[in-house]
């Protein structure tokens, strides 16, 4: 039972890593729009990229941790 | 001759599209705000659906054996999908434009790391034949959202540019029907001969050669 614990919490932290990297690519390129488009993303909608971003560090953090402590016990 | 500047900030952003010498923004448009609602309350909704299996699965069947911790991590999970998915529409929205200058309609959607595409038509080019407005359903008419089909006559196909969902139809088709009406009139203005037509008159009679 540890075990299957264990792999649900492996395969939930590999899923938020790459929502995470993926949301912090995607900011990076919102902030970019400047650039490619000629259009700044509005200040309300940075707060929300940046706050999307952070929640799912928090939330990749938090399975982390999840994670070792499944893994110790 | 400019609409009410309710959107600023768009045609502040439009600004960036001015490429030709003397052209000035008349109509700047994003869709309307409330084209993002039905597919965020729909991300809402599986959102919700899904925290409350995930709750049912804790509470309902101890027999999966559930942790709270492992449920707790579930809910992190699917939410930050959510949340995610709901970003990316939102920024999607905010960065898809309807331009109309004096030269050129544009019109623009940007995702990062997605697509980028722009279909521009120059005004000089073409000639305006139809501008049609459409609003379905009550929830349109009470928001004040509709269509605005812009047909083109050229040489070879007509082709359509429709300014999908956006606010106050009615009075942006009526300015743009005024728009194009006076570009054409400058057009035949402009036109340096015009060969006159002439008819055979049985009653006229030249005295002089008489």
């Amino acid at each position: 039972m540890q075990l299957l614990y264990t792999t649900a919490y492996i395969i939930l932290f590999i899923i938020l890593l790459a929502v995470t990297v993926y949301n912090w690519i995607y900011a990076k390129g919102a902030k970019q729009a400047k650039n490619h488009l000629g259009i700044e993303l509005n200040p309300l909608l940075a707060r929300i990229v940046n706050a999307t971003l952070l929640f799912s560090m928090f939330a990749t953090l938090t399975i982390g941790v999840f994670m070792l402590l499944s893994l110790k016990g | 001759m400019t609409l009410q500047d309710e959107h600023t900030q768009t045609k502040t952003d439009a600004q960036a599209f001015l490429t030709l010498s003397g052209e000035r923004i008349l109509v700047a448009k994003r869709k309307h705000w409330i084209t993002i609602f039905l597919p965020l309350g729909t991300l809402g909704g599986i959102g919700l659906l899904g925290l409350a299996t995930i709750c049912s699965l804790f509470f309902i069947f101890p027999i999966l054996r559930l942790t709270p911790l492992l449920t707790a991590a579930l809910a992190i999970t699917l939410t930050s999908l959510i949340v995610s998915l709901a970003m990316q529409l939102v920024v999607a929205w905010y960065f898809r434009l309807y331009i109309i200058t004096n030269h050129k309609i544009i019109q623009i959607s940007y995702t990062p790391l997605g697509l980028y595409w722009s279909n521009s038509i120059l005004l000089d080019q073409v000639r305006c034949t139809e501008i049609d407005i459409q609003t379905n359903g009550i929830v349109n008419q009470l928001l004040n959202k509709g269509n605005i089909v812009i047909t083109f006559d050229r040489p070879t196909h007509e082709e359509e540019f429709i300014l999908n969902d956006i606010k106050d139809p009615r009075k942006t088709g009526a300015f743009l029907a005024d728009i194009f009406e006076t570009q054409d009139k400058e057009k035949n203005d402009n036109v340096l001969y015009t060969p006159r037509k002439r008819f055979f008159n049985p009653f006229r009679t030249n005295i002089q050669a008489a």
